[in-house]
C-alpha cells in the first residue's frame, strides 16, 4: 500500500513536472516569424534599405547582354529567320512581352516608400531611381504594345478594377513617363557614374523617348498606328521632338561627356572592347566580371560555326561612306565589286566594325581573313569581339554600353532635323565629334539637302521636306554608329520603313565558283565549287555551291543571298506593334488587341 | 567474470520476488565484481544489532538485509501476516535471531553460498534436484536469452551467451521455453537431469510483433496497412546506408536513386504519386524523426512501414504520404557479446563504356553531322589531316601530336585515338566496412555499443572522389525498479565525400555532362612538353568547356561533410500493470560543412606558351540544423473476459531551427591551402535562418473481442507554425476494424487448410504540412516578407546587393489533406508455411497548394498559391510468402520465398486549367502520361519525301535552317503520321480536346515495381538471392543523352557508343535505327528526334539481381575451443544481373526511372553510373 502510494506520487510529479516543462516553453510556441528575411513594413527605414531596393530595379529593365549586341533586323543576318523577319508572328497564349514582373516591384517601391517617414531630400534620389525605371518599363511597353495600363502602384490581388482596367491612351502613358523622367532629371546626383543611373541617364533617356514617340507619331500620323486605340489621334509630335533635342542639349552642355577619341584606325573599336567602361563617352553600362563569373558571349557568337554565323548586311555595309565622305552607292559597278576591293577607302568605322584585310585578332598579330565558316554574308563581325582566350562561350567581360554620348548627339541631331530647325552649328556640336573621332570630313547640312542620297532615299521612303537629305544623313550615320547596340528595329518602327526587313538579305559579291582571297594576301580564304569538292587545306573554307551557298545568280555569281527561300512580309497594317496575348484578352475583357492581330 | 549461480532455489518463490532477488543478485554481482570486495563466506556467527517493534517478518528481513550483505529468499504466501515481533538484541550473532523469531513458526532457514538464506516451511521434506542444459537453434548455434519456465509456478530463469541454464526443482515438473521468433516447447523433467534442446523457429510466426506509432501490436491485431522488415536484409550486404537496403524489400515502398554517386541517398515513397508538390513518408528513427540515410545499417533491428491512415494516423501533420518506422537494435542482458563483421567489395559499372575510340572515324562522322546541319565541318581538319589521321589507325607508332604551322604559326596538332572515358574514370570501386557492435549486461542495466566505418572509392581518376562514414550509436537502459526504466539513446553519425570539381557534391554529375562535349578521340590530354590540352585552335570550341583541365591539374576540389547527433533520454514509468507512460526528450544537431574550391588552370596550344583558363575562387558553408522533439503519451490496457481495450493518449512538440552561413573569396594566396583568410579579393558572406514548430495531441483506442472482431480508433490534432493563427490546426481522424474469420467456430473444419484469415478495412485522413519545396518561403508560406540577393548588375565591379518586393502570399493557407481507404486481407495456409496479404487502398490527396486562378499578368507576378487542387491514387499492394523446413542428410534444411508486387495510378480529380493544355496538369489526366508523336517509318526516296502530302515542319524545324539541300526532306528521314488528318503534323492548340497528331504512347511513372527474395539454409551453409525490378515503365530520351543519341544531338559529344554508325540510316542500311544523318536534331526543339514519338520510345521496366549472398557458418565445435560463438564467412554479389528492354547498354534502366512522382535523376542519363558489386566479408561473434 505504502509502495503505491509512493509509485503513484512520484508519477505524478514527474509527470506534472514535465507537463509543466512544455507549457513554460509553450508561450507563443507556434508563432514563428521570418528569422532572416525583411517584411514590408521594416523595409524603408533609412537610406541605405531604399538604395538595396533600388538596386533591383537595373537588372529587370535594363535589356540583358544578347539583345544589346544580337541585333538581327537588317544590320546583322544570321543563319535563320526569326518570326518578326518573315512576317510568321503570330499570336501568343501567353507571355510574348506582356510581362509586368517588374513594374510591379517598382510600384511597390514607390507605393511603400513613405513607410519609413525619411525627409523627403533623402529619399528623392531613390524615388528618383523607381521613376526613371518605370518610365523606362513603360517605354518599352509602347513601343510593344502602343496603348498598355499605367499603374502607379502595385496591384492588390482582389483589386478587379485595376486587374481589369483597359489600356490607356500611349499619349497618357507617354505623359507620365515623361514626368516621372522629369522627376529623375530633378532629382537624381548629378555625378556620373557607369553603373548607376544620374541625372545624366534620365535625360539621356528621356531624349530617346521623345525622339521615339515624337517621330512614331510625326510618320504614322496618316496610318493606322497615329491613333491611339480608342481611334484618337496622336498629336504633339513637335513637343515630344522639342524635348528630346532639349534633353539632349542639356546633357551635352553640361560638359560632363566627350567623344572619347584616340587614333581614326581604332578609337571606335577601342570604345568597346576595353575592358572597364570609358566613362567620358559611356553613360550607362553593363558590366562583367571574370571574378564574378558574370560574362557574355559575343566573342562566341561572332567567331562559332554552330552559333548562327552573323554578319552583316549588304545594304548597311554599301551605305558606309568612303573615305572621304563620298558614296560608295554612287560609284559604278560597285553592285558587282568584290570584297577586297568594296572595303577599300572607306569610312573607318567598317573596318573596326567587322573583319577587312589587315585584320588582327585583339592580343595577336596574324591577320586573319573574314571566315564564311562563322559568317553567312561574309561581313565578320569584330564590334566588341576581344582577345582568343574569351571566345569561350560565357568568355567575355569587356562591358556593353546602354546609353552612350554618341547617341544623344544624333538623337539631338535627328530631332532639330526632324523639327526643321537643324543648323549647321547643330550638326557641328554633334554629328561632327563622331566624324571627328574616325577622321571622316564633317557633314554639310546644306549639301545633303541640295543632293539627297538616291540610295539612302530609295530605302527611307517617306523622308520628305526641305531637311530630307540631311535627314536621310543622319539616318544614315546613326545606323553605322550604334550598328550592334539594339536600335535598328525600333528605329524601323518609328520612321515607318518596316518594309524593309523584309527586303532579300545579302552578303559578299562573288562573280561565280571559284578559290577567293578575301583579304589579299595572296592565298585563297574561301572556295566556292560546284561539283567535287577540291583537296582540303588549312584556313579555307569550301562551299558548295547550292549546298553550302547560294549566289544571287547561281553559277554566274551575284550576291551571297540568305535564305532565299523564305518568303519574307511586313505588314504595313499590323506588324508595326506587337499583339496581345490571348490569354490576357480572355482574362481581362477590356482589352483589345492591336490592330490587325 | 565470475557467473552467480543458485546452488539451491525453492519451487514455491513468486514471481516478484524472484524477480528482486534476481536484480539483487545482479547488483550485489556488480559490486563485488567492480570493487573487488569478495563476498565473505556466510557466517550464522556475524553479529547484528536489531531494534524493532511490532514488525512483520517481512521487514525484519528488509532491515537485515539493509544491515548486512545477507539477502532472504522466501515465498511471500508463507511468512504468517498474523504474526508481529518486537526485538531488541545487539552484537547477537544473525543465527540466533534468525531462530530466536522463527520459533514458534512453521518456518525455518537454512544458508546458501553468497550470503543468501532460504526461509522455507519447517516440515516440508523437499529435495531439491538441478536441472542443466543447452539450448541451441536447428544450426546449433546456442539460444541467449531463451526463457525457462517451470509451468505452474512462477520460476523461471534464461539461458546465458553459451545458450545454458539451470535450475533447481523440488520435484518433477514441466519446463517451458521460449523465444521470440522460435516454436515455445514443453518438456517433462520426470527422471532427467540434462535437458538440451534445439528450438526451431517459428514459421512465419503470428505472435511476431509488430512496431506501430507510438507502440507495438501483435501482428494478428493488426488492422492497418502495415509492413515489417528485419535485419536479416541489412546484413551482409555492401551497402552505404539503410536505403539502398529497402529497395524492393517492402511491397507499396519504393525507392529510388538519382545516380550511383558513392554514398547516394535513395528518394523514399509510399504508395506512388503523392501531390503535385511532392511529398515524402515520414521516416522516425526510435521514435523520432531522422534521416535514415545517417544511419548504421547494421544498427537496424526492423523497418515497419505504416502506409493507410489509420495505422499512420496517429501521426497527423506529417503521415500523410505514410510514415517509415525504425528501430534499432537493443541492448542483451547477459554476457558481454562482441561482434565483428567486415565487407570488402569491389564494383563496376553495370553499362557498358565501350566507345569510338578510332581519331579518324569519330572526327569524320561527327564533321559530317555538323556540316548537314551548319554548313561547315566542326573538327577544322584539313584532307591532309584526315590523311595523318587514317594512318595512325594502323599505325601506333606515328606520333599522336605534331608541331606544324597554322595560321602563320607553329602549334600542336593532335592526331590520336584516345579513349577519354577510361582516362578519366576508374573502372574498379573498392569499398569496405568494418562493424562492432556489444551488447551486454544485468537485468537491471543493459546496454549496447555499436560504431561502423564505411569508405567508398569513386570513379574519377584525378584526385579521386571518396566517400567515409563513421557512425557510432550507444543504448543504456536502466531498469531502476519494476516500474520505473530510464533509457538513453545515443547516435553520432557522420560522413564524408571528397571529390574532384568546385560543384555541388550532386554536381560531381556535372563531368559527366562537361566531359561528354568536344572530347574528341583525335584530341590528346597532353602535349608532348606536358603541357595539358584545352582547344585544338583549328576550331575555336574548348575541349569539355575546360573541365578536362580542372581535372588534370587537379586543384580543383570540393568536400561535404555531414554530422547526426541524436541523443534521445526517455523514461518508462508502469505506476500499475495496465498503465504505461513513457516520455521522452530528443535533441538532434545536424550540422553540415561543405568548400569548394575552383583554380586557375594552365593549358597550351603554341609551343612554349602557356595560357590560362578559369576563375581562383573558394566558397565556404556551415549550418547546423537543431530540432527537439518532445514525446510523452501513455498507453492503458485491460482484458475483460473475452473483451480487450487499449487505449494511447499522448503529446508531440517538435520545434526545428535551422542556420546557415557561407561565404566566398577569390583569388587565394595559395592553390592547395583552402581557407578564406587567404582570399585576396571578392570576399562574400551570407546567412540564413529559418525555424518552425509543431505541435500535436494524439491517441488511440484499440478493442478487440475474443481476439476475433478488432476495431480501432485513431485521432490527432495538429498545430503547425507553417500556417496562420486560424488555419493552423487541424484534426486528423481514423477508424479501421478487421475480422480473423479463421478464429470462427464455423471456420474449424478449415484451420487444417487456412490456418489464418483476416479481412480489415481502415479509413481515415492525414495532412501535409510541409508544403512545396516551390514555395519561395516555405517555412512562413503566410506571411509577406521581402526577397533579398545578389544583382548580375554590376556596380563597382561588385555585385549589388538587393532587396525586392516578395512574393504575394494567401493569408488563408491551411493543410493539404489526404484521405485514404483501404482494404486488406492476411491469410495463412498449410500451418502458416504460405501467406499472404493484399491491400487495395484509395488515397485522394486534397487541397494541394498550387497557382491560384490565373489572374491578367499586370498583376506582376505568379498568382498566389491557394488549396485549390485534387488528385487519386488507386492501388494495391501484395506479399507472398513460402517457408518450410525439411532434412537433408538428417541435417535441417529451411528454406523460403517471398513475393511482393504493387502498383499505382494517379489521376487528377480537380485543377483550375479549364481548358485543358496539355502542359499543365488537367482534370482527369492519368499522371505520367507521355504524349507523342507517331512515326511509321523512313522514307523511302527522295521523291517519297518530297510528294508526302502532310507537312510535318512543326516536327523538324531545325532542317528548315540547314545550308542547301539539307532543309528539304529526303529519304532516311523520318515520316511522321498526320493522325487527325489536316495534313499537317502538330500538337493542335496543345489541349485534351484538340491535341492534333498527339497522342498518349506511354507513361513515365513506374508501375508494377516487385521484389523477389528466397533463402535457403543448411548445415552451416545459407543462401539468399533477391530480386528486383519494375514491371512497367516508359522513358523518351531526354536531349542531351549522348549514351542514345550519339551524334543526333550535339554532333561533337565525345562518348559516342561504338558501332554507332552502323545504326545510321543509309541507301545500304535502310533498316538503321536512327534515320538519315543530321546533328543537332535530338537537341533541339520541334525536330524530329525531339519530337516525343513512337519509335525512340524506351521501355525501361527491369528485373535485376539486386543481391546474392552465399554464406557459412563454421562449425560450432571448432569454434567452441578458440571461445568464439559463431563465425560467418559470406561472398555477396549486388546488382549482378539485370535483364531490360531499353534500347541501349549504355544506360542502366535505373539511372533513367522516374520515381514515383516524375521526378527522376537525370533524364539525359548524363550522371554518376550504377555499379555492380562483388564482396566478401566475415561476422565473428565472441
Amino acid at each position: 500500500m505504502q509502495k503505491s502510494i509512493y509509485k503513484i506520487a512520484f508519477f505524478s510529479i514527474a509527470f506534472s513536472g514535465f507537463i509543466l516543462l512544455l507549457n513554460s516553453c509553450s508561450k507563443d510556441f507556434l508563432d514563428r516569424e521570418p528569422l532572416s528575411q525583411l517584411s514590408p513594413g521594416s523595409s524603408f527605414n533609412s537610406a541605405s534599405q531604399l538604395q538595396l531596393y533600388t538596386n533591383s530595379f537595373y537588372n529587370d529593365i535594363i535589356p540583358d547582354a544578347v539583345s544589346l549586341y544580337n541585333e538581327q533586323v537588317d544590320n546583322i543576318v544570321v543563319t535563320s529567320l526569326s518570326n518578326e523577319l518573315t512576317g510568321a508572328r503570330t499570336v501568343p497564349v501567353s507571355g510574348g512581352g506582356w510581362s509586368w514582373g517588374a513594374l510591379r516591384n517598382i510600384n511597390f517601391f514607390l507605393q511603400n516608400y513613405t513607410k519609413g517617414h525619411l525627409p523627403e531630400n533623402v529619399s528623392a534620389p531613390y524615388v528618383g531611381v523607381a521613376r526613371f525605371f518605370r518610365a523606362y518599363f513603360y517605354f518599352n511597353m509602347v513601343q510593344t504594345f502602343g496603348d498598355v495600363p499605367w499603374y502607379s502602384g502595385a496591384i492588390d490581388a482582389n483589386d478587379s478594377t485595376l486587374l481589369q482596367k483597359p489600356r490607356d491612351s500611349r499619349m497618357l502613358v507617354i505623359d507620365s513617363v515623361v514626368a516621372d523622367l522629369d522627376y529623375a532629371i530633378a532629382n537624381l546626383p548629378t555625378k556620373t557614374s557607369v553603373d548607376q543611373v544620374t541625372k545624366w541617364t534620365a535625360l539621356a533617356l528621356k531624349s530617346r523617348v521623345c525622339l521615339y514617340e515624337g517621330t512614331w507619331r510625326k510618320y504614322h500620323a496618316d496610318d493606322l498606328f497615329g491613333k491611339d486605340s480608342y481611334g484618337k489621334p496622336l498629336t504633339g509630335a513637335d513637343e515630344l521632338l522639342q524635348q528630346a533635342a532639349a534633353a539632349a542639349d542639356s546633357l551635352m552642355s553640361s560638359g560632363k561627356y566627350t567623344i572619347y577619341t584616340s587614333t581614326p584606325a581604332t578609337a571606335y573599336q577601342e570604345l568597346f572592347t576595353a575592358p572597364n567602361p570609358i566613362g567620358s563617352e559611356i553613360i550607362l553600362a553593363r558590366t562583367f566580371s571574370t571574378t564574378l563569373q558574370v560574362f557574355h558571349t559575343v566573342n562566341y557568337y561572332t567567331v562559332s560555326p554552330s552559333y548562327g554565323k552573323p554578319g552583316l548586311e549588304k545594304k548597311l555595309v554599301n551605305s558606309y561612306l568612303m573615305k572621304d565622305g563620298s558614296r560608295f552607292t554612287d560609284i559604278p559597278g560597285h553592285e558587282s565589286m568584290q570584297f577586297y576591293e568594296e572595303v577599300q577607302d572607306r569610312d573607318p568605322r567598317l573596318s573596326e566594325t567587322i573583319r577587312t584585310p589587315g585584320y588582327m585578332r585583339m592580343g595577336t598579330n596574324v591577320e586573319v581573313a573574314p571566315s564564311f565558316g562563322a559568317t553567312v554574308t561574309g561581313y565578320q563581325l569584330i564590334k566588341f569581339v576581344t582577345t582568343p582566350p574569351d571566345d569561350r562561350i560565357s568568355g567575355n567581360t569587356n562591358p556593353l554600353p546602354v546609353f552612350r554620348y554618341a547617341e544623344v548627339l544624333l538623337n539631338f541631331a535627328e530631332a532639330k532635323a526632324e523639327l526643321g530647325t537643324l543648323t549647321q552649328e547643330d550638326i557641328n556640336r554633334s554629328i561632327k565629334l563622331l566624324r571627328d573621332r574616325v577622321g571622316m570630313p564633317n557633314l554639310d547640312v546644306a549639301a545633303a539637302n541640295a543632293d539627297p542620297d538616291p540610295y539612302l532615299a530609295s530605302q527611307y521612303t517617306h523622308v520628305s521636306g526641305p531637311d530630307k537629305g540631311v535627314i536621310l544623313e543622319i539616318r544614315r550615320e546613326r545606323r553605322i554608329e550604334l550598328v550592334m547596340e539594339g536600335f535598328r528595329w525600333d528605329d524601323l518602327m518609328r520612321w515607318k520603313e518596316g518594309h524593309l526587313i523584309a527586303l532579300q538579305f545579302y552578303g559578299e559579291y562573288f562573280p561565280g565558283p571559284g578559290a577567293f582571297d578575301l583579304d589579299g594576301n595572296g592565298k585563297p580564304d574561301v572556295v566556292i565549287y560546284t561539283d567535287t569538292k577540291p583537296p582540303v587545306q588549312q584556313g579555307v573554307v569550301y562551299l558548295k555551291l547550292g549546298t553550302d551557298i547560294t549566289l544571287e545568280n547561281g553559277a554566274d555569281g551575284g550576291k551571297v543571298t540568305i535564305n532565299a527561300n523564305v518568303p519574307k512580309t511586313f505588314n504595313e497594317d499590323r506588324d508595326y506593334l506587337y499583339p496581345l496575348p490571348t490569354q490576357e484578352l480572355l482574362l481581362n475583357t477590356n482589352l483589345t488587341q492591336n490592330p490587325n492581330w | 567474470m565470475k557467473k552467480i549461480e543458485l546452488r539451491k532455489s525453492i519451487s514455491s518463490l513468486r514471481k516478484l520476488t524472484k524477480f528482486l532477488l534476481i536484480m539483487k543478485l545482479t547488483v550485489l554481482f556488480i559490486l563485488v565484481a567492480t570493487t573487488q570486495i569478495s563476498a565473505k563466506a556466510f557466517s550464522q556467527d556475524e553479529k547484528i544489532s536489531l531494534h524493532l517493534r511490532d514488525a512483520n517478518l517481512s521487514k525484519l528481513f528488509k532491515v537485515i538485509e539493509n544491515k548486512t550483505d545477507f539477502r532472504f529468499v522466501y515465498s511471500n504466501n508463507i511468512l504468517p501476516t498474523d504474526r508481529t515481533i518486537s526485538i531488541d538484541v545487539s552484537n547477537t550473532p544473525l543465527s540466533k535471531v534468525l531462530t530466536t523469531v522463527l520459533s514458534n513458526t512453521s518456518l525455518t532457514y537454512s544458508s546458501l553460498e553468497n550470503n543468501l538464506i532460504i526461509i522455507s516451511q519447517k516440515n516440508s521434506e523437499t529435495v531439491f534436484r538441478k536441472i542443466t542444459g543447452k539450448i541451441t537453434d536447428e544450426n546449433g548455434n546456442p539460444l541467449i536469452g531463451v526463457t525457462v519456465k517451470v509451468v505452474g509456478s512462477n520460476q523461471a530463469t534464461t539461458t546465458d551467451a553459451e545458450g545454458n541454464f539451470s535450475l533447481e526443482l523440488s520435484d518433477d515438473a514441466q519446463l517451458q521455453f521460449s523465444y521470440v521468433g522460435y516454436n515455445t516447447q514443453t518438456v517433462s523433467t520426470a527422471g532427467k537431469t540434462t535437458i538440451n534442446l534445439v528450438m526451431t523457429a517459428n514459421i512465419n510466426s503470428l505472435s511476431d510483433v509488430v512496431v506501430v506509432g507510438y507502440g507495438t501490436q501483435k501482428k494478428v491485431n493488426l488492422t492497418g496497412a502495415v509492413s515489417q522488415i528485419d535485419s536479416r536484409l541489412l546484413e551482409d550486404r555492401p551497402i552505404a546506408n539503410v536505403s539502398q537496403a529497402l529497395q524492393g524489400a517492402m511491397p507499396g515502398l519504393s525507392i529510388n536513386f538519382n545516380d550511383g554517386r558513392p554514398g547516394a541517398n535513395g528518394k523514399i515513397n509510399i504508395r506512388g504519386f503523392t501531390s503535385v508538390n511532392g511529398g515524402q513518408p515520414l521516416v522516425l528513427i526510435d521514435g523520432v524523426p531522422g534521416d535514415i540515410n545517417m544511419l548504421n545499417p547494421q544498427d537496424v533491428a526492423t523497418v515497419t512501414v505504416l502506409k493507410d491512415a489509420s495505422s499512420a494516423a496517429i501521426y497527423g501533420a506529417r503521415a500523410a504520404y505514410g510514415v517509415i518506422l525504425v528501430v534499432t537494435k537493443k541492448g542483451k542482458a547477459g554476457k558481454l557479446q562482441v561482434t565483428y563483421s567486415n565487407n570488402f567489395s569491389i564494383a563496376n559499372s553495370t553499362t557498358s563504356h565501350d566507345f569510338m575510340t578510332d581519331g579518324y572515324a569519330t572526327a569524320k562522322l561527327i564533321d559530317e553531322a555538323f556540316q548537314i546541319s551548319t554548313g561547315n565541318i566542326y573538327t577544322g581538319y584539313t584532307d591532309a589531316d584526315y590523311e595523318e589521321l587514317q594512318k595512325r589507325r594502323t599505325d601506333h607508332s606515328l606520333p599522336s601530336v605534331v608541331v606544324q604551322n597554322r595560321n602563320g604559326r607553329d602549334q600542336y596538332v593532335w592526331y590520336g585515338n584516345t579513349d577519354w572515358w577510361n582516362y578519366f574514370f576508374h573502372n574498379n570501386l573498392p569499398s569496405m566496412t568494418h562493424s562492432l557492435q556489444f551488447s551486454g549486461g544485468t537485468d537491471k542495466v543493459d546496454f549496447l555499443l555499436s560504431g561502423r566505418f564505411y569508405e567508398q572509392s569513386g570513379i574519377m581518376k584525378f584526385h579521386r572522389d571518396k566517400y567515409t562514414a563513421y557512425d557510432l550509436r550507444a543504448k543504456v537502459n536502466a531498469h531502476i525498479n519494476s516500474w520505473l526504466t530510464i533509457s538513453d539513446n545515443l547516435q553520432f553519425s557522420t560522413n564524408t565525400y571528397n571529390y574532384p570539381g568546385a560543384g555541388s557534391a550532386s554536381d560531381v554529375n556535372t563531368a559527366f555532362v562537361y566531359l561528354g562535349v568536344h572530347m574528341l578521340p583525335s584530341y590528346v590530354p597532353m602535349n608532348p612538353d606536358g603541357t595539358f590540352t584545352y582547344r585544338s585552335q583549328l576550331n575555336n570550341y574548348g575541349m569539355a568547356d575546360g573541365r578536362n583541365l580542372q581535372l588534370e591539374y587537379g586543384k580543383d576540389k570540393s568536400q561535404t561533410q555531414e554530422f547526426n547527433m541524436t541523443n534521445t533520454v526517455s523514461v518508462n514509468i508502469q505506476p500499475t500493470k495496465e498503465l504505461e507512460v513513457i516520455g521522452s526528450y530528443s535533441y538532434q544537431l545536424n550540422p553540415y560543412s561543405d568548400f569548394h574550391r575552383s583554380t586557375v588552370t594552365p593549358w597550351s596550344i603554341y609551343p612554349g606558351q602557356i595560357d590560362y583558363l578559369g576563375t581562383d575562387l573558394y566558397t565556404e558553408s556551415a549550418s547546423q540544423d537543431q530540432y527537439q522533439v518532445v514525446n510523452a503519451y501513455a498507453t492503458f490496457t485491460k482484458s475483460l473476459g473475452a473483451h480487450n481495450i487499449k487505449i494511447l493518449a499522448g503529446y508531440n512538440q517538435e520545434y526545428k531551427k535551422y542556420h546557415t552561413i557561407n561565404g566566398s573569396a577569390n583569388n587565394l594566396l595559395s592553390e592547395d591551402l583552402n581557407a578564406l583568410d587567404l582570399g585576396t579579393s571578392g570576399q562574400k558572406v551570407g546567412s540564413n535562418s529559418v525555424e518552425w514548430a509543431l505541435r500535436g495531441y494524439f491517441g488511440r483506442i484499440n478493442y478487440s473481442y475474443k481476439d476475433k472482431y478488432l476495431f480501432e480508433v485513431n485521432g490527432r490534432y495538429d498545430g503547425s507554425s507553417h500556417f496562420p493563427a486560424d488555419s493552423r490546426f487541424g484534426f486528423f481522424p481514423s477508424v479501421s476494424a478487421g475480422w480473423r474469420i479463421s478464429q470462427e467456430k464455423f471456420f474449424d473444419g478449415l484451420s487444417g487448410v487456412i490456418s489464418e484469415l483476416k479481412i480489415r478495412g481502415s479509413y481515415g485522413s492525414l495532412g501535409n504540412q510541409s508544403l512545396s519545396t516551390n514555395l519561395r518561403n516555405q517555412n512562413y508560406p503566410y506571411i509577406p516578407v521581402m526577397n533579398t540577393g545578389l544583382s548580375n548588375w554590376l556596380q563597382g565591379g561588385n555585385q549589388s546587393q538587393y532587396l525586392r518586393v516578395g512574393s504575394p502570399i494567401t493569408p488563408q493557407l491551411t493543410w493539404e489533406r489526404t484521405t485514404s481507404s483501404n482494404i486488406g486481407l492476411d491469410a495463412s495456409f498449410l500451418s502458416n508455411r504460405l501467406s499472404a496479404t493484399i491491400d487495395l487502398y484509395d488515397r485522394k490527396t486534397l487541397d494541394m497548394l498550387v497557382a491560384g486562378r490565373t489572374l491578367p499578368a499586370v498583376f506582376g507576378a505568379s498568382s498566389p498559391k491557394q488549396n485549390a487542387a485534387d488528385l487519386d491514387t488507386k492501388g494495391f499492394d501484395l506479399s507472398i510468402h513460402w517457408e518450410d523446413r525439411t532434412t537433408i542428410k538428417d541435417k535441417p534444411f529451411s528454406y523460403n520465398i517471398g513475393i511482393v508486387l504493387s502498383n499505382s495510378e494517379s489521376h487528377i480529380t480537380k485543377f483550375d486549367n479549364p481548358s485543358k493544355l496539355l502542359n499543365n496538369y488537367y482534370v482527369g489526366q492519368k499522371l505520367g502520361d507521355i504524349w507523342g508523336y507517331t512515326v511509321d517509318g523512313y522514307f523511302e526516296s527522295d521523291d517519297a519525301a518530297k510528294n508526302y502530302a502532310v507537312n510535318q515542319d512543326y516536327v523538324n524545324r531545325t532542317r528548315l535552317s540547314s545550308p542547301g539541300d539539307g532543309r528539304n526532306l529526303q529519304a532516311g528521314d523520318l515520316r511522321f503520321v498526320d493522325l487527325n488528318g489536316d495534313n499537317v503534323v502538330n500538337d493542335g492548340k496543345n489541349t485534351l480536346s484538340d491535341h492534333g497528331d498527339l497522342r498518349i504512347l506511354g507513361n513515365s511513372l513506374p508501375r508494377f515495381p516487385f521484389g523477389i527474395t528466397g533463402a535457403a539454409n543448411w548445415n552451416g551453409f545459407s543462401v539468399s538471392v533477391f530480386f528486383q525490378g519494375v514491371g512497367r515503365q516508359d522513358w523518351y530520351p531526354g536531349n542531351e543523352t549522348y549514351f542514345f543519341w550519339g551524334v543526333y544531338g550535339r554532333p561533337y559529344y565525345s562518348f559516342i557508343p561504338k558501332n554507332f554508325e552502323s545504326k545510321i540510316w543509309s541507301p545500304e542500311n535502310p533498316n538503321a535505327y536512327f534515320p538519315k544523318l543530321r546533328g543537332y536534331v535530338a537537341l533541339n526543339g520541334n525536330t524530329e528526334l525531339r519530337s516525343v514519338n513512337n519509335k525512340y520510345m524506351q521501355n525501361t521496366a527491369y528485373i535485376r539481381l539486386k543481391n546474392l549472398t552465399i554464406g557459412y557458418d563454421l562449425p560450432k565445435s571448432l569454434l567452441q575451443r578458440v571461445k568464439i560463438s559463431n563465425i560467418k564467412v559470406y561472398v555477396s554479389g549486388e546488382n549482378i544481373f539485370t535483364a531490360t528492354k531499353l534500347e541501349s547498354k549504355y544506360i542502366d534502366p535505373e539511372q533513367v526511372s522516374a520515381d514515383p512522382s516524375g521526378s527522376r535523376g537525370d533524364n539525359n542519363a548524363r550522371n554518376y553510373p550504377f555499379f555492380k558489386n562483388y564482396s566478401c566479408g566475415l561476422n565473428v561473434t565472441f
